[in-house]
């Protein structure tokens, strides 16, 4: 119930910001992998939301048929998925990659078409959940000052994209392999000739993709349902939060998450249809932005492009109004 | 596997290496001695780059033998090179934006081995490096990406030294530098070998050299008793005066 402490027209925007910014660490995981896969090896994984579904039926398997406790399975199954990421790369997407630009794309859409068919063949197309297998944490929240309500699952969440970007991060700058990485995402030949192994590197970025996928899945699966066919949902808002983050930015990811997670909240507040609109119309204002701004430093910035694009169409003009008359 | 220390370190033999339709290397063959400097001489084209990116495994070759301290290596990828004990400094450096000059540095120990203690001896042998390691790598001046490149190459521990090109768009005291380090690794018993332009300058700090002109050596012979207009004949082709 609102208190003193919040005026009552304010809370349920409180509520929406909190909500969207612990929602938001759910799509830092899942995007993180992506942007990575974008970013270092240049490949976009369309496949990438049904690898982090298949993560997550390997963990209700794991903890649902076999009985073992849900953070063993989590240990057993993220090597497992970084090992197929790896695997994945080496067998599938170098070959993919050198079959020019178009290629790549149709795999992963094939793979995607594939990996949904298999898993719907394997677990059926019934919905599932990891909820009751953590009991209270799936529902219990925290009431802070004003009746703003917490999740502990989201906070949870949110507290390991901290940790997982936080160690990619330290990985990345202080480990040979996040060097190597590093150098491949910047210029993959010149790497090369450092004599960095960039395709070691390309399929060691393509394994922890996979790996922080198939843990986002899990996250999902523990949030809500899922079934064989809820990854291509998840690709998108994964997409959406690596654009507005900035692509190849790992920090960026977790902002370009939070930003989304917002966005959704507060269209939330409108209506449900509003929520999943107002995320994409986020991401369509920053992605414009973006071209924006590359096309004015392209034409020596705004001022110069809005000048340059002013006389161009005042040309334009004068020629018409020539013609008619 | 033991090593006969009076066999050439590194022996390329009639090497072949085609762009396309273009013939980059016509049946090259040099040798580089342990504790030597080596200079391989041409003018733009020659085919001197394309020699040292099929020595390092960048440019695949179509005929031709590479053996490294008696060993065949070709065919083995830039990274099998640097694992081996070939070190490569890049014509044009490459040093990578996104990491700062320490970074690059450590990129070096990417294939494996030693790391602190290494970066510590190129902090050593380039102490102003040292001053700047957290600093972007390309926000350095030209000698000092210059000095990361050598710096990042010798990381890996390597046997033989293969420069492309150091002294471009450096001042002579730069350069004079960084051919002095060139010296004092070869002291130390590396070889090295040097691919210049600067035909004077290479020729000063090598004790042999080859001379390429459109994919073949067409002079070579001990540095110190090189013929002037001999090499200007190899290095151009034809008659000049």
């Amino acid at each position: 119930m609102p208190d003193a402490f919040l005026p009552e027209l304010l809370q349920p925007l409180v509520q929406a910001l909190v909500q969207g910014t612990l929602l938001g660490g759910y799509y830092a995981i899942m995007a993180v992998g992506l942007s990575l896969m974008v970013g270092v090896v240049r490949f976009i994984n369309l496949a990438h939301g049904d690898m982090a579904v298949l993560g997550a039926l390997l963990v209700i398997t794991l903890t649902q048929g076999l009985g073992l406790p849900i953070f063993a399975a989590i240990l057993i199954m993220l090597p497992v998925m970084a090992l197929a990421g790896y695997g994945m790369h080496a067998l599938l997407f170098e070959r993919a990659m050198r079959g020019g630009f178009l290629l790549p794309i149709l795999v992963t859409i094939g793979l995607g078409a594939a990996l949904q068919n298999s898993m719907f063949g394997l677990w059926g197309s019934n919905t599932r959940s990891l909820g009751a297998d953590i009991g209270a944490l799936s529902w219990a929240s925290w009431t802070l000052p004003g009746g703003v309500l917490v999740g502990q699952l989201p906070v949870l969440v949110c507290l390991c994209a901290v940790l997982v970007i936080g160690s990619l991060h330290l990985v990345l700058r202080h480990t040979r392999l996040g060097r190597a990485i590093k150098a491949t995402s910047t210029d993959a030949e010149a790497a090369e000739l450092c004599g960095v192994d960039a395709r070691r590197a390309r399929r060691a970025a393509s394994a922890i993709a996979v790996g922080l996928a198939a843990l986002a899945g899990v996250f999902l699966a523990m949030r809500g349902q899922i079934t064989p066919y809820s990854g291509p949902a998840q690709l998108i808002f994964a997409f959406e939060a690596v654009v507005i983050g900035g692509l190849g930015s790992v920090w960026g990811t977790l902002v370009g998450g939070i930003v989304l997670g917002i966005s959704q909240s507060l269209g939330g507040l409108v209506s449900n249809q509003a929520s999943l609109l107002t995320g994409h119309l986020v991401f369509l204002a920053v992605l414009l932005l973006r071209l924006f701004r590359e096309w004015t430093a392209a034409h020596g910035g705004w001022r110069a492009s809005v000048r340059a694009w002013t006389t161009l169409h005042r040309g334009r003009f004068a020629r018409r109004k020539g013609e008619k008359a | 596997m033991t090593t006969d220390a009076s066999r050439p370190l590194l022996e390329v033999s009639d090497l072949h290496l085609r762009y396309g339709g273009l013939r980059a290397l016509d049946g090259v063959s040099l040798t580089v001695n342990r504790r030597e400097t080596v200079a391989v001489l041409g003018a733009n084209g020659a085919g001197k780059s394309s020699l040292i990116k099929a020595i390092y495994g960048v440019e695949p070759f179509s005929a031709g033998q590479i053996l490294f301290d008696g060993v065949a290596v070709s065919g083995r990828s830039p990274n099998q090179m640097a694992r081996a004990g070939i070190g490569l400094v890049p014509e044009g450096r490459k040093i990578f934006p996104s990491l700062s000059v320490e970074e690059n540095i450590r990129l070096g120990a990417a294939i494996g081995g030693h790391d602190s203690a290494d970066v510590d001896r190129v902090f050593e042998i380039f102490p102003e490096l040292k001053e700047r390691r957290h600093v972007q790598g390309t926000l350095v001046s030209g000698g000092q990406q210059q000095m990361i490149a050598i710096g990042r190459a010798l990381m890996a521990r390597p046997r033989l030294l293969l420069c492309d090109e150091i002294s471009l768009g450096l001042a002579p005291t730069v350069v004079d530098r960084l051919y002095d380090v060139i010296g004092d690794l070869v002291a130390e018993g590396m070889a090295v070998l040097i691919v210049e332009q600067e035909t004077n300058r290479a020729l000063k700090s090598s004790e042999r050299y080859y001379c390429l002109l459109e994919g073949r050596v067409t002079a070579q012979g001990r540095s110190a008793e090189a013929d002037q207009d001999e090499i200007t004949r190899a290095y151009f082709g034809g008659d000049h005066d």
